[in-house]
This record gives structure tokens, sequence and C-alpha cells, in this order.
């Protein structure tokens, strides 16, 4: 091959390039950018928690040796037996229940709500006992607030 | 539903990997109307700034002194909804521009962060939805 | 509720200079080997960071992108499985991650003139005046062609890697590639690398 021929045979061999240019192509100056070592900590952070949890480990061995149509046939156990055992409404009908003021969200209005109807010595319905201490009071405002400034996707934009 | 968005400009520093902290005033102003409740949401939408969450206190009036209800898994994230109400009375309720909590920020890099906030419910003493606006002012360091 | 600060150390630092092949480090991380993660971290940091700022010319976004990109990859474990090389599995990744950064970082411009620019191809690293004839040629290619060209001289990807990293055929790439060459030829700042 003549030096300047590029190898014109797409389907076959690789094109090859001058030596003269991967050389200067790999000596092409590279902007070196710095990395904090606040980054590095934390990414590495990051992976020591994912790595060392204890139920992350656990749950990777069992990865491990499970194969995939057992792990499908155990899906599809888990979701009939939650669908057998799951009372009828579940979370949803829970979530209907803390929207008080009925305007289709939980909201911290609904908080409010509550906490004005205890103060005024209302009655508050008894599926308001949400955490199924036997009676509806403060603590269960709180997990109304609690679930109306709840995040999705973990406080990630 | 008010809408807030603006940038905080980060002073530089001379460590390109210093670490900085910033504090983000929280306002809500209602007028004329006394606030008894508030939800807003807060998030930093610039990735470049690596703006994280790692605090939140409350505000200036004894009605909102408390820190607000917020989600605890928004600390070293970048956003968060916070709210929080008062059975004061009427009288004791702040009207007008409220500093109803501040957002404690850490920056690792020196450059602008770019906000958003959401104001997602703002009430009277009886519940009632009422007009708001929201805003939020870097606190000056000393 | 109380608003706290974080009061967890970073990991110290371990040796880096970890004599494992990459197969061997993914299967010490598989099984929660944490300076195994570590070295294969400090391993391709800095290609990944040199990645992302050649495609957006923004130190910021290189490093929000790099993290994100380790952070992503971290989650393939337990379970992953090395098929190719790394930089195959990364790159794509990479790429997608900074298409998402950018537009998040556009979301708050202003003006038309910002957002023509956040969309125009990024330029290959080029030394401020510096007058490297390489490196102006090389902007002047387009994206598809300056990439295959870097990936396969620069990172030192084979084809057949660099298909499965950008997701092409492989005669695709063949084609990039002979048409980039053609093309430095061409060019009378770089003609002098494919003349005697």
């Amino acid at each position: 091959m003549k030096p300047g021929d590029i190898n014109t045979r797409r389907d076959g061999e690789e094109p090859q390039a001058p030596e003269k240019l991967v050389a200067a192509l790999e000596e092409l100056p590279a902007r070196r950018v710095f990395v904090p070592p606040a980054i590095d900590a934390a990414v590495l952070l990051a992976a020591h928690r994912h790595l060392t949890g204890p139920r992350r480990r656990e749950f990777g061995a069992l990865l491990a040796w499970l194969k995939w149509p057992a792990w499908a046939a155990a899906c599809l156990v888990v979701v009939g037996l939650v669908c057998f055992f799951k009372k009828p409404g579940g979370v949803t009908s829970t979530v209907a229940l803390m929207d008080l003021n009925h305007d289709g969200r939980v909201d911290i209005l609904d908080a409010f709500q509550l906490t004005r109807e205890l103060q005024s010595g209302q009655k508050p319905p008894s599926g308001l006992d949400l955490n199924s201490d036997g009676v509806v009071d403060q603590r269960d405002v709180h997990i109304i607030a609690s679930q109306a400034v709840k995040l999705e996707k973990g406080g990630r934009s | 539903m008010a809408l807030t968005c603006g940038r905080i400009a980060a002073q530089p520093t001379g460590d390109a990997a210093g670490v900085q902290f910033r504090a983000v005033d929280i306002y809500v102003d209602s007028k004329q109307q006394p606030l008894a409740a508030y939800q807003l949401e807060f998030s930093v939408t610039n990735a470049a700034s690596a703006a994280k969450i790692v605090g939140i206190e409350g505000g200036e009036t004894p009605a909102y002194s408390e820190p607000p209800f917020y989600d605890p898994q928004a600390m070293q994230h970048e956003r968060v909804v916070i709210a929080a109400f008062s059975t004061n009375a009427v009288s004791n309720l702040p009207t007008g521009k409220t500093r109803v909590a501040t957002i404690h920020l850490q920056t690792a890099r020196a450059v602008e962060s770019e906000f958003e906030l959401k104001l997602e419910a703002a009430a009277d003493s009886n519940g009632n939805r009422i007009p708001a606006e929201p805003s939020v002012e870097e606190r000056k360091t000393k | 509720m109380t608003a706290n600060t974080p009061s967890e150390c970073p990991v110290e630092s371990q040796n880096q200079n970890d004599s494992r092949t990459d197969q061997q480090l993914i299967a010490a991380i598989n099984a929660g080997d944490v300076a195994a993660f570590e070295a294969l971290y400090f391993r391709y940091r800095d290609w990944v960071v040199k990645l992302v700022y050649r495609f957006t010319g923004s130190e910021d976004l290189a490093l929000d992108v790099m993290q994100e990109t380790f952070l992503y990859f971290l989650r393939k474990f337990p379970g992953f499985r090395l098929t190719a090389n790394l930089k195959t599995f990364l790159y794509p990744a990479v790429r997608n991650l900074t298409i998402a950064a950018r537009r998040k970082a556009g979301r708050y411009q202003s003006t038309e003139t910002e957002q023509v620019q956040l969309e125009q191809v990024p330029a290959a690293d080029e030394p401020a005046g510096s007058g490297n004839d390489l490196a102006i040629a090389l902007a002047s290619l387009s994206e598809q062609h300056r990439e295959v060209l870097l990936l396969r001289y620069v990172d030192g990807l084979n084809l057949a890697e660099i298909a499965e990293a950008a997701d092409v055929p492989l005669g695709t790439v063949k084609s990039r590639l002979h048409n980039a060459l053609e093309i430095l030829r061409q060019d009378k700042r770089t003609r002098q690398f494919f003349e005697e």
C-alpha cells in the first residue's frame, strides 16, 4: 500500500490510517480535567454503601444462583400471593382516605384539616387511624404530612 | 401553582476542590391574607453546580419557626418538598412576605446554581386556598 | 422533623495500581469487593471525564456525567457480566447521560443564541491558541466521523467494539472511518500526514 492510500475495501479490511496520523492523534494534547477528591469520595462512598449493605449482599447471592426461569416462576408466585392476600383497595384506598378535602391529592392541607378537626373536637373517621394505634391523633396527622412531602424519585430531579 | 426560577451566584473560591455551604431563604408572600399553611417544592435544576441539600430549618415567625415537614430522602439530593401549617390564632399568623424556611446547600464547585420553586399550596386558617407568591434569596454570609 | 447533615466519612483511598484484569475486578465487585470497584473507577475515571469533555467542552458537565456514569455502573452489581471491553459498555452510557445532562443544563438558557450553541456539534479537544492544525481539522469533521476516529486511535477500541458501543453496524463504522480519513487526506491542514 502506498503512503497516503486509504484502504477502500470497506467490506473487508479495516481502513488504515498512516502511521504519522496515528502518532499525531495519540499525541493530541488533551485537556486534563481536574477531578476534585470530594467527587471521588462521593462515588466511592456510594460504592461502599451499595456493595456492602447486608440485604444487597444476600440479594446478590440469591441472584447469583437463581436462574431466570426459576426467577420468573418465583415472581409469578409472589404476585399471586400478594393479590390473594391484599386487602380490597389496599394502598390506593389509604391514600384516598388521606385526601380529606377531596381535592384529588394528598398535601399539607389534608394534614391541616385533620388537625383542625381534632382541635375542634370533631370525631374524625376511624379509617384515619393510619398507624393503627386505636386513636386518630397528631401521629396520624404526621403520617398524612409525610405522605404529602414524599418524593417519588428519592430527591433526584 | 406559582413557579419561580432563579439563580444563586456562588462566590468563586481559590480551591477548585473546595466545598461550600450556602443558605437559601424561602419566602411566601400571601399579601394581605394570613398564611396558615403552605407546601412548596424546591429543586436545583442545573447538574453543573453539584448543589445538594444538606439541611432545612424553620422560618422567622413563631408560626413557622420549627423546621417544616420534608422527606429525609431529599438530603444529599437536589429536590425537596417542604410543607408546614400553623393552628395559631389568625392574629398570630404572618401576612405579606414571610420567610417560612431556609434550605442549606452544599456546592462542590464555584458555579451558579439554578433552581426552581413551585408553590403547591397556600391556605388561610380555614384551610381555604389563597393566592401567594414564593421567592428565594440567598442568605449573605458575614 | 429536624434537619441534619450526613455524618458518614468517605471511603479511604486504596492502592490505585491494582494489577487485576477488568474481568477479575468485575468478579470481585460482584462478590462485594469495594476495593475492586475503586480500582476500576480510577482505571476508567479519566477516560470517562475526557470523553464527556470531548462531547461537551464543559468541565462541570464532564464531572457530573462521570459521577452519574459510575453510579449507573455501580447499580449493575451484583450480577454484572463483562462480555467485551469495558469501554464498550461505558461509552453508550456516557453518551446518553451526556445528552440528558446537556438538556438539563440548557433548561434555563434564556436566549435563542444559547440554545443554538447547545445544539451545535461540540468541538474535539482543542488547546486554546495552540494553532494545532490536526485539532482544528478534527473539529471541522462531523461528530460521527470525529468520534469513530478518536475511539479507534485515541481510545484504542477496535472496530467491532466501536460498533457495539455506538450501536451501529460494523460496516457503518468502517464507512465512517474511511470517510473521516479521506476528509483529513483532502484537508490541506492534515494532508501532510498522508504524504511520504
